[in-house]
């Protein structure tokens, strides 16, 4: 892969991966900072070749930035960002960052790569050398622990979801 | 119908976060790419690689200070208590008539306490107060609630044996100073609720459920991780924390 396709590869996924990672994180800056470190780290000599899915790496790339970073960091509110549904009230009353932020941040992560980056259980046992079982088990915990809040607080949110 | 409410669920969380985070605005790609290419031409100079290479060596002093630091400060700790004990030994049994005042004090102990430390029944959808008093901490605290009717009240909470407390979601907190808990009408866990200059955190409590019996947990999570992190033995490491006394949910009569 030459400079130009790599190039191509990584501008065609970067919205989506920035997006996850403010899913992922909370925090857009965080975020931000995240995905120019990943980018220096992509543009190394003899990346690109152990590369197979960008968005993949990038995203798990930025998350280890990120949480290097996170020491620092430790009593920044939570999840700066928001997204409000106006077209639908009904929907207005739980955000997805306020359902990451029930989550711990490694099933943050993972919900976000599954469900957004959609990627696969195995795809995700790679990217954190994790047992592909771990990866569905985090993932089905976070599942768990959703369902019971929103059970509790609403029980027609996710008919209305859906 | 479990896996049906699942499979809702899991489609629901999709449909959403698509919504969510594809709605967020973003800088086009060229602003990341220049930041990046001027940082690895920054790395690559002669300059930058002596400025890696200071920072390298400027982190690893920092590092050996704090580790020097922490070192003098546990020798410091166990020298005070003989035989090293892991149990605090009371000043006056190690120095009899001296002076009071030769009791260690390096910093003060963070503390968390929730009162009323008394249970109470309310009917169920009824709140009950509680008031958090946090000394000697900053940054937040996690609440949440552990069931009174397997807590243990001897410094363990019940855990399934993966060092994490059991947690109980019979009740949610529904206000917290003052403020309603956000616009689903609260939750049974709360992450990082900041502790005011005050120290002290107002939060009312309500149940569904009946026959729902809970006590109020407040605690540091150190580490971060949205969870009651417990020992070998159930002892919780998660410190400070203050648990209030237990509230039962009772049908109106």
């Amino acid at each position: 892969m030459d400079d130009q396709e790599w190039d191509d590869a990584l501008e065609a996924c970067y919205a989506r991966v920035l997006r996850a990672l403010i899913g992922a994180c909370g925090s857009r800056e965080r975020a931000e900072d995240g995905m120019q470190d990943a980018l220096v780290a992509a543009w190394k000599p003899g990346v690109r070749e152990q590369v197979q899915r960008p968005d993949a790496w990038l995203y798990r790339v930025a998350l280890r930035a990120i949480g290097r970073a996170r020491w620092r960091r430790r009593f920044e509110v939570k999840l700066t960002e928001d997204v409000r549904h106006e077209a639908e009230p009904s929907l207005d009353r739980v955000s997805a960052l306020e359902l990451l932020s029930r989550l711990t941040p490694r099933q943050r992560e993972f919900v976000v790569a599954r469900y957004f980056l959609d990627l696969s259980y195995r795809e995700i046992a790679e990217q954190w050398a994790v047992s592909v079982s771990s990866a569905t088990s985090t993932v089905a915990q976070a599942i768990a622990r959703l369902r019971r809040d929103l059970e509790k607080e609403d029980e027609g949110w996710i008919r209305r979801s859906v | 119908m479990d896996s049906e409410k699942r499979v809702a669920l899991e489609l629901a969380l999709e449909n959403r976060l698509r919504a969510d985070l594809d709605a967020l605005a973003v800088r086009p790609y060229v602003y990341y790419r220049e930041a990046a290419m001027q940082r690895l031409a920054t790395k690559s100079g002669a300059v930058g690689r002596f400025f890696s290479a200071a920072r390298v060596g400027a982190t690893i002093l920092v590092a050996a200070a704090f580790a020097l630091a922490a070192a003098f400060a546990v020798l410091n700790l166990r020298g005070s208590s003989p035989a090293a004990s892991p149990t605090p030994i009371p000043a006056s049994s190690t120095t009899p008539p001296a002076s009071p005042s030769l009791t260690a004090t390096s910093s003060p102990t963070p503390l968390i306490t929730v009162a009323p430390t008394e249970s109470a029944t309310v009917v169920v959808n009824t709140t009950r107060s509680y008031t958090a008093t946090i000394s000697n901490l900053s940054g937040c605290v996690d609440l949440a609630f552990v069931d009174a009717n397997t807590y243990p009240n001897d410094g363990t909470f019940r855990s399934a044996g993966n060092g994490i407390a059991d947690l109980s979601s019979d009740a949610i907190i529904t206000s917290i100073n003052g403020v309603p808990a956000g616009a689903t009408g609260g939750t049974g866990y709360f992450s990082c609720i900041a502790i005011p200059s005050d120290g002290r955190i107002t939060f009312t409590i309500r149940s569904g459920t009946s026959n729902a019996h809970v006590r109020p947990l407040v605690f540091y999570d150190e580490p971060d991780n949205n969870r009651f992190n417990l020992d070998a033995v159930n002892r919780p490491t998660d410190k400070p924390f203050g648990v209030g006394g237990a509230t039962r949910f009772v049908p109106p009569s």
